[in-house]
C-alpha cells in the first residue's frame, strides 16, 4: 500500500479550533479579501471622507431641513411597509406550509419576483399604475385617495420590494415546526387563535422579527422602485434619503452626501447586528423537535379558505398587476413599435454593457460565495458571526451609497485617485472606474455580492460536515473532497444562487445610477429605461415599458427556473 | 501495548470564554486484537477521546502511541486508521461501492487492486447486491455495513467506532451487535467503540473503559466493572440498583459502620431474592432474611420486578415468571445475598455473613 508520507499536523493557531478538513486558508483568505476589496475599503473611504467633515460639518449638513424630512418619510414608510408586509408574509407563508390549493407553486415563485424584477422597472410600472389614469389610480382617485406623488405612493413601492422577506423567513420555521405542540394545544383545549397566539407565534416571532428587519433595511435604502412613484418633492415630504443622497451626487455635492450615507450606515449596521443577535437568539430557543417532511398538517375549511383568499389577492394586486401592465404597456402601440424600441442603438449599447456587467459579477461573486460559504461552514473560529454579518452588508445598505462608495474611494476625492493617476501616468493609458465601465461593473459586484454565499451556507450547514471528514481521514485533498463529495451537494443551490445574483445584476439601478453618467456608452438597461421614461413624451414612455418588458421576461424566466431547481434539489435530498 | 495513550488531555473555549475540560488526564493501553468499549453518559468525554486517538481533535496535552510510535503529529490517514462515523457519514453521491472504492482511489491504487478489494469486502459484508445503490436506498443495518467495509478498506490496523448503533432501531440493534462483534472477531482488527449503553458495552466489549466527566475512572472486563465497581458512579451506572446510605439493622450486615452519610450502598435486583415462608427451598434461610411487604410488581416481560418495603427501605428484585404469583400487599422474606459498600476509604464488596452458617452447595 502506497504511503501519503507523513505531513506536519496537528499544529493549533489560537484563533480557530482544530478541524481536519482542508483549505481554511486559501477560502479564508480569498473571503476576507474579496470582502475588504469589494465592500469594506469603499465603505471605509465613506467613513473617512465625512470624519474630514468634523462633528460640525456633518451635523451642518445633516441638520438641513429637506435632509431631515427624507430621514422621517424613509423611516416612517419603511416601517410602516415592514409592518404590512409582516401581517400579510405570515398569512402568506401559512398559507403556502399549510394548505393545499392548485397554483399553489405559482404563488410560491411569485413571492420573489421584486428580487429578480429591476427596481427601476417596478418603480416605473407602479407609478404609471397608481396615476390617475392608470388601472389602480383612475378607481382610487373616484374615492378621493391619490396614490402617485404622495407618501402612500412611497409606502406601496416600499410594500412591493418588501413581500419576500418576511414570507422567506417565516417559511421555512413554519416547514420544520412539528404538529405535536398545535395538537398538545388543542389537546388541553386551546381554540384555534389561541393556540396560534399562544403557541405557534412564540415560535415564529424570531424569523418574523427577522424578516422585519430585513424588509426595513430594504425600504430603508431602496431607490429604483420609490423615485418614479413619490414625486420627490421637498415641500410635500415625498423625498426619500437614497433620493436626497443622489440628488447630492449630481450637485457634487460630496460632503453633504457622505454625511447622509454616514446616518444610514449606522442605521444600518445596527439592524445588522440586531437581525444578526436575533437569529442567535433564534437558535437558541427555536430548535427543538421538527417534523419530518411527512408529518406535514395541512389545513383544509373555512379559515384555510379564508387565508387561501387572501394570499392571492395579495400577491395579485401587488405582484402579478404589475407584471400585467409592463406588458401592456409595453404593447400599446402595436407589435412594430416595440421591436423599433428594442432595436435602437442606446438599447443596443445598454445591451451589451448590462451583459458585460452581469458576466463579470457572476464570476466574481460565485469565486466569493463558494470561498465564504466554505469558510463560514466548515470552519469554528472567532469572529465568525461578524463574518457573517459583514457579508450581508450589501443586502442592508442603499444601493446609492454603494455607488456614493466608489466614488469617495476612486473618483477625483478618493484617496486611490493619485495611485489611479500615477499608474496611468505610467503606462500611458487612461484607465478611469468612476463614470466609466469598470465603476459600472464594481457597483453591481458590490449589490449583488452576497447573492451566491446566501444559498449556499444553508445547504452546506445542513449537509454537515462529516462526510468531508470521513474523505479528508482516508487522506483526500482538498480539490477531491470539493468536487467528488461537497459540490454535487451544492450544485442546484449554487446554480440558483447564481441565477438570482444574474437577475439582480441585469436590474440594478440605484449603485449603478451613481456611476454613470453617459447614454449610449456606459448605460445598462435600468438607466436606459430611466432616461426613455424622464424623456416623459408618450412615444418614449412606451418605449421605457418595451425595454422593461425584456427585464420582466428574464425576471419571470429565472422564476421558473428557480422552481424547477428547487424541485430538483427536493428530489435529490432524501 | 498496541495503543497507548499517557496523560491526554483536551480543553474547549467555551463561547463565553471559559473552558471546559472534555477529556482530563487519561491514561490507556490497549493491546492488539482487543475490542474496547469506550462507556459513558453524554458529556463524559468519550467520543472526544475517539476523535483524538483518529487524529479529528488534537490534544492539549499528552501523547498518542500506535505501536510505540508517537502519532501526535500524524495526519488522521498515516495512522492506519479506519473510522466508522456516528450516523456513518457515507457519502450521500456515490454508490455502496464508490463509497468502499473512495479511500483506495485517494491513496492511487491500480484500478484492478480496488475492484478486487471492494468485490472482497462487498462478499464479507453481504452487500454485493446492492453495490450500485446510493445510500438513501439502505436501511439502517445496511449503511452500517458500507460504513463498516469503507472503513476497513484501507486494511487499517486500528478500527475506530462512535456510536455505531446510535442511528439502528432497537428491534434490530441486538442482531447487529452479535453481527458486528463476529465481524471484527473474523478480521482479527484492534477495535474501539464508543457508547452510552452500558448493556452494549458489556455485550460486545472484551474490555470496558469507563468514562465520567472527562476522567477515567475504571477499566476491566464486563464482568470485573460488574462485579467490582471502582466508584458508586460506576455501580450505579451499570445496571439498575438502589442506593442507600445506611442498612442499619439487617440481618448479615451489622459489621457496616455507620459513618455519617459519607458511605453509599448499592444494592443490586440481581443480589436480593424474595420468597415465601412457606418455601422449602428457602427454609433454611428465613433466620438470615428479614420480613417485607410488597408494594409494588411491575412486568419486564423476561421476568417480574418487585418492590418490596422492609424496615421503612424499598428494595428491588426479580422473579422469575415460573414461580408463584405475588400480590401487592402481601408478606414476603427478603435476603440480600452481597452489596457494594463505597465510602471515602475505598470500594468493597461484603458479602451477607451469615450465609456462612446455611448450607449453599445446592444454589
Amino acid at each position: 500500500m502506497k504511503s501519503t508520507g507523513s505531513k506536519k499536523f496537528g499544529i493549533k493557531s489560537g484563533r480557530r479550533s482544530y478541524s481536519i478538513i482542508p483549505g481554511f486558508s486559501l477560502t479564508m483568505g480569498t473571503t476576507l479579501t474579496m470582502l475588504s476589496l469589494f465592500i469594506l475599503i469603499p465603505l471605509a473611504s465613506i467613513m473617512a471622507f465625512s470624519f474630514d467633515l468634523g462633528i460640525k460639518g456633518l451635523i451642518e449638513a445633516v441638520s438641513d431641513e429637506a435632509v431631515v424630512n427624507a430621514l422621517i418619510t424613509s423611516v416612517v414608510c419603511a416601517t410602516l411597509s415592514a409592518a404590512v408586509n409582516s401581517v400579510f408574509g405570515l398569512i402568506i407563508a401559512w398559507t403556502l406550509v399549510r394548505c393545499d390549493f392548485p397554483g399553489k407553486r405559482i404563488l410560491d415563485g411569485l413571492i420573489e419576483l421584486p428580487f429578480a424584477l429591476p427596481t427601476a422597472v417596478a418603480g416605473i410600472t407602479l407609478s404609471k399604475m397608481y396615476s390617475v389614469n392608470g388601472e389602480f389610480g383612475k378607481p382610487l382617485a373616484s374615492l378621493g385617495i391619490t396614490v402617485s406623488y404622495t407618501q402612500l405612493g412611497i409606502l406601496v413601492a416600499m410594500i412591493f420590494i418588501g413581500i419576500p422577506f418576511v414570507v422567506r423567513t417565516v417559511q421555512p420555521v413554519l416547514l420544520k415546526l412539528n404538529p405535536v405542540y398545535e395538537d398538545a394545544a388543542h389537546i388541553l383545549g386551546a381554540g384555534r387563535f389561541m393556540t396560534f397566539r399562544r403557541v405557534i407565534l412564540p415560535e415564529l416571532r424570531p424569523a418574523l422579527l427577522s424578516g422585519f428587519g430585513l424588509a426595513l433595511a430594504r425600504g430603508l435604502g431602496e431607490y429604483g422602485s420609490v423615485i418614479y412613484i413619490s414625486g420627490n418633492s421637498a415641500r410635500d415630504h415625498t423625498q426619500v434619503v437614497s433620493y436626497v443622497i443622489m440628488q447630492k451626487l449630481n450637485y457634487m455635492d460630496y460632503a453633504g452626501a457622505t454625511a447622509i450615507a454616514l446616518i444610514m450606515l449606522v442605521i444600518s449596521f445596527i439592524m445588522l447586528i440586531l437581525i444578526n443577535a436575533l437569529s442567535i437568539f433564534q437558535s437558541r430557543r427555536v430548535s427543538n423537535t421538527y417534523a419530518a417532511a411527512q408529518e406535514r398538517r395541512t389545513a383544509s375549511g373555512r379559515g384555510a379558505g379564508i387565508m387561501i383568499g387572501i394570499s392571492v389577492i395579495y400577491v395579485l394586486i401587488m405582484l402579478v398587476m404589475p407584471l400585467i401592465s409592463v406588458m401592456r404597456n409595453a404593447l400599446s402601440k402595436g407589435m412594430s413599435f416595440y421591436l423599433a424600441s428594442l432595436g435602437t442603438e442606446y438599447v443596443k449599447s445598454a445591451a451589451s454593457v448590462t451583459a458585460m456587467a452581469t458576466i463579470v459579477t457572476l464570476v466574481i461573486n460565485t469565486i466569493f460565495g463558494l470561498a465564504a460559504a466554505w469558510a463560514i461552514t466548515r470552519y469554528s473560529f472567532r469572529g465568525k458571526q461578524v463574518l457573517g454579518a459583514l457579508i450581508d452588508i450589501p443586502f442592508s445598505i442603499s444601493p446609492v451609497i454603494a455607488g456614493l462608495a466608489y466614488i469617495m474611494t476612486f473618483g477625483r476625492l478618493g484617496w486611490a485617485w493619485p495611485a489611479l493617476q500615477s499608474v496611468n501616468d505610467a503606462l500611458g493609458t487612461n484607465i478611469q472606474i468612476v463614470f466609466a465601465l469598470p465603476g459600472v461593473v464594481l457597483a453591481t459586484v458590490f449589490v449583488t455580492f452576497p447573492f451566491v454565499s446566501r444559498e449556499l451556507i444553508p445547504v452546506l450547514d445542513s449537509v454537515g460536515t462529516s462526510e468531508e471528514e470521513a474523505a479528508a481521514m482516508m487522506g483526500a485533498r482538498g480539490g477531491l473532497i470539493f468536487r467528488r463529495i461537497t459540490f454535487p451537494h451544492i450544485k442546484w443551490a449554487m446554480i440558483y444562487g447564481m441565477i438570482l445574483c444574474a437577475a439582480r445584476a441585469m436590474g440594478e439601478f440605484g449603485a449603478v445610477n451613481a456611476l454613470s453618467k453617459t447614454r449610449g456608452e456606459t448605460f445598462t438597461l435600468p438607466l436606459e429605461i430611466d432616461a426613455l421614461y424622464m424623456d416623459g413624451g408618450a412615444d418614449s414612455i412606451t418605449a421605457a415599458f418595451a425595454v422593461s418588458s425584456v427585464l420582466v421576461i428574464a425576471a419571470v424566466a429565472v422564476l421558473v427556473i428557480r422552481s424547477i431547481f428547487e424541485y430538483m434539489e427536493k428530489r435529490n435530498v432524501s | 501495548m498496541y495503543l497507548e495513550l499517557k496523560g491526554i488531555s483536551k480543553r474547549f473555549d467555551e463561547a463565553n470564554n471559559g473552558k471546559t475540560d472534555a477529556v482530563s488526564g487519561v491514561d490507556l493501553g490497549i493491546e492488539k486484537g482487543e475490542l474496547i468499549a469506550l462507556l459513558g453518559p453524554s458529556g463524559s468525554g468519550k467520543t472526544t477521546l475517539l476523535r483524538m486517538i483518529a487524529g479529528l481533535e488534537v490534544p492539549t496535552e499528552g501523547d498518542i502511541y500506535i505501536e510505540d510510535v508517537r502519532v501526535n503529529d500524524l495526519s488522521p490517514a498515516d495512522r492506519k486508521i479506519g473510522f466508522v462515523f456516528q450516523n456513518y457519514a457515507l457519502f450521500r453521491y456515490m454508490t455502496v461501492y464508490e463509497n468502499i472504492a473512495f479511500g483506495l482511489e485517494v491513496r492511487k491504487e491500480g484500478k484492478k487492486e480496488i475492484r478486487e478489494r471492494v468485490m472482497e469486502l462487498l462478499k464479507l459484508t453481504e452487500l454485493t447486491e446492492l453495490k450500485d445503490r446510493y445510500p438513501n436506498q439502505l436501511s439502517g443495518g445496511q449503511q452500517q455495513r458500507v460504513a463498516f467495509a469503507r472503513a476497513l478498506a484501507t486494511q487499517p490496523s486500528l478500527l475506530l467506532l462512535d456510536e455505531p448503533f446510535a442511528a439502528i432501531d432497537a428491534k434490530v440493534r441486538k442482531e447487529l451487535r452479535r453481527w458486528l462483534r463476529n465481524m471484527i472477531r473474523e478480521v482479527g482488527i484492534t477495535s474501539i467503540f464508543v457508547t452510552h449503553d452500558q448493556e452494549e458495552a458489556v455485550d460486545m466489549a472484551d474490555r470496558i473503559v469507563l468514562l465520567k466527566e472527562g476522567k477515567l475512572v475504571q477499566t476491566g472486563t464486563p464482568r470485573e466493572i460488574y462485579e467490582s465497581p471502582a466508584t458508586e458512579f460506576v455501580a450505579s451506572f451499570m445496571g439498575d440498583p438502589v442506593i442507600l446510605e445506611n442498612l442499619k439493622g439487617f440481618k448479615g450486615f451489622e459489621d457496616i459502620e455507620d459513618s455519617s452519610g459519607d458511605t453509599q450502598i448499592v444494592l443490586r435486583p440481581e443480589y436480593i431474592e424474595a420468597f415465601r415462608d412457606d418455601n422449602p427451598k428457602f427454609h433454611d434461610f428465613i433466620p438470615v432474611s428479614e420480613n417485607g411487604i410488597v408494594r409494588d410488581i411491575r412486568f419486564r416481560g423476561d421476568s417480574l420486578e418487585l418492590e418490596i418495603e422492609v424496615n421503612g427501605i424499598r428494595l428491588r428484585c426479580r422473579r422469575s415468571l415460573e414461580r408463584r404469583g405475588v400480590q401487592i400487599g402481601e408478606e414476603m422474606r427478603v435476603l440480600i445475598y452481597r452489596i457494594n459498600v463505597f465510602s471515602p476509604t475505598g470500594a468493597e464488596v461484603i458479602r451477607n455473613n451469615l450465609l456462612h452458617k446455611v448450607n449453599l452447595e445446592f444454589m
